[in-house]
């Protein structure tokens, strides 16, 4: 049995309402698994993916694992209700990101997820199944903009940087190719946006870099450039962000899988 | 005629400073040295186990040893040991770090002149000041200029304003333990694809306590990575520390309050390290 696992963003996240480049993928195979949630940052990408391979390893003939890392700034945190950096300051930011989205998309009803492929973006055990507040659970936050999301602000301000972010990434690239090796899964990868290539650390920070092996690669200027570049607007949801579906059938036909067949 | 090929045989460790091993105090890895052809001690003073996991990484990544039989041994460290990439221009910055350092030897200096003069005498002094100058590090432990990004590291214990607000605001203990499980699991998966052994303790009873009392029951649903990880490598999980404490009186067990002194390390590899790598193979 071959099967699929499947990693990213919301660019990787697919729902009746909006199928994405993985949902277009998995028919070349038996079973797939698709780990992809909204919001995401590269440290829950791993996690999640790594956790679904273990589940399912023993149980497959042959895994193919694809890819698309996120935005290297967003972050993932376990935590609970009395932390500074809490469930509930976390889901403020939920709410504040899907107002943006319904302001920025005004047929914003057609694109969001049925209400049973909703997730509680806030606070979750790796699987994503709901925890209680007073438990700790896996969070993620992006740079957020807003006063109400001072703690966020406060965080990126004082304790981010993009240097240390961009070698948390790599290092993540760099760890999942060595586990896929380990584990005789064929791994291929992304980027959703070009922000990664944009960050220009010092040489000596490198090191994961030079040792990644990029021939796996199927996309590094990155999935929104090749849809603006291919497709341009009609690529795109109102939001001018998220690639529509036909943005996400392109790219998965002309780039992915072409990519997946000579690779092998 | 037959002929034999002999395998060389390579010893990597990586710890904190209870896997630091210097001539003032000869620590576990010291001892394991007999009997391996090249042997690579990555541990340094208050490393923590992300960038131990990262040193390891890249040690491996440079060898180019493919008939080699390379034993990876690390002691994981405090989980509240961070690193960080940063400058001088960052908000959290090594200086800070230094700076505390040299007003503790200041403040040791003035207040306890004799006590001061004994770590001298014994080389703690050049130790410690050692120790912080390298806190501006690249990956091998080179000092950076503080301009340049580069690997910083700390721990909660540092008098140090902005290093308190960091971990009182952006810290937690359940974080750190999965952090810590997380960076172990991928050494492991490292090792696998590297075609070297792997095997693993702790040196404090911390993450065998935070895993007892905090997360086995009632926050099992971060310990996916930790179901992961091949227990059969772990050579101490109680740590270290608490082995000492069980195997030796006090005086004789510790070198301080916290660091096993050379006997104890001496006898930890012996009568645990040791037999469980030989056992192993």
């Amino acid at each position: 049995m071959k099967a699929l696992v499947t990693g990213g963003c919301s660019f990787s996240m697919d729902t009746n309402k909006l199928h994405t480049w993985n949902h277009y993928l998995a028919k070349d195979y038996n079973k797939s698994y698709h780990t992809g949630i909204d919001a995401s940052g590269n440290d829950f990408i791993i996690r999640r993916v790594i956790n679904e391979i273990n589940k399912i390893k023993s149980e497959v003939d042959e895994i193919d694992c694809v890819v698309l890392w996120s935005g290297i700034s967003r972050k993932m945190y376990v935590t609970k209700d009395n932390e500074y950096l809490n469930p509930g300051i976390l889901r403020t930011q939920a709410l504040h990101n899907f107002e943006e989205f319904k302001r920025l998309n005004p047929n914003w009803e057609d694109l969001i997820a049925d209400t049973e492929e909703t997730i509680d973006t806030a606070h979750v055990t790796i699987d994503t199944n709901p925890i209680e507040e007073d438990e700790y659970g896996y969070t993620w936050f992006v740079p957020a903009e807003g006063l109400h999301l001072s703690k966020i602000q406060e965080f990126y301000k004082k304790f981010s940087n993009l240097v240390n972010d961009w070698e948390q990434t790599t290092f993540y690239i760099y760890i999942l190719q060595e586990f896929c090796k380990a584990n005789g899964i064929n791994l291929y990868w992304g980027h959703y946006t070009n922000v990664y290539d944009s960050i220009e650390p010092p040489e000596h920070l490198k090191w994961a870099y030079n040792n990644i092996d990029f021939s796996k690669c199927f996309s590094n200027n990155s999935m929104k450039q090749w849809v603006y570049e291919k497709m341009g607007s009609r690529g795109f949801t109102s939001d001018n962000i998220h690639p529509n579906e036909k943005g996400h059938e392109e790219f998965c036909k002309s780039v992915i899988q072409p990519f997946i067949t000579n690779s092998k | 005629m037959n002929i034999t090929m002999k395998v060389k045989k390579i010893l990597i460790t990586a710890g904190n400073s209870i896997s630091t091993d210097n001539k003032n105090l000869h620590t576990w890895n010291h001892y394991l040295e007999d009997g391996y052809d090249e042997v690579y001690h990555l541990g340094a003073d208050a490393l923590g186990n992300r960038l131990i996991v990262r040193r390891v990484t890249e040690k491996l990544l440079s060898m180019n040893e493919p008939n080699a039989d390379i034993d990876v041994v690390i002691l994981s460290c405090g989980l509240s040991y961070h690193h960080y990439i940063s400058n001088s221009k960052q908000y959290l910055n090594s200086q800070q770090i230094v700076d505390v350092a040299m007003r503790q030897l200041e403040s040791l200096k003035t207040n306890e002149p004799t006590l001061y003069e004994i770590a001298k005498e014994r080389g703690e002094i050049d130790t410690m000041t050692e120790a912080n100058s390298d806190q501006h590090i690249d990956i091998h432990g080179n000092v950076i200029d503080k301009d340049l990004y580069a690997y910083m590291y700390f721990a909660p214990m540092l008098d140090d304003k902005t290093v308190k607000e960091y971990y009182e605001k952006f810290v937690n203990t359940i974080n750190n333990w999965e952090e810590t499980t997380f960076a172990i699991l991928n050494l492991q998966e490292l090792c696998k694809s590297r075609n070297a052994n792997f095997f693993w303790g702790n040196s404090l009873d911390t993450y065998y306590n935070v895993y007892e009392e905090r997360i086995k029951y009632n926050n099992p649903h971060v310990a996916w990575a930790y179901d992961n990880l091949d227990m059969e490598r772990c050579f101490c999980m109680q740590g270290m520390t608490k082995w000492t404490r069980d195997n030796f009186s006090k005086s004789r067990g510790f070198a301080d309050y916290t660091h096993p002194s050379q006997s104890a390390h001496k006898q930890f590899t012996k009568s645990v390290i040791q037999p469980f790598i030989i056992n192993s193979k």
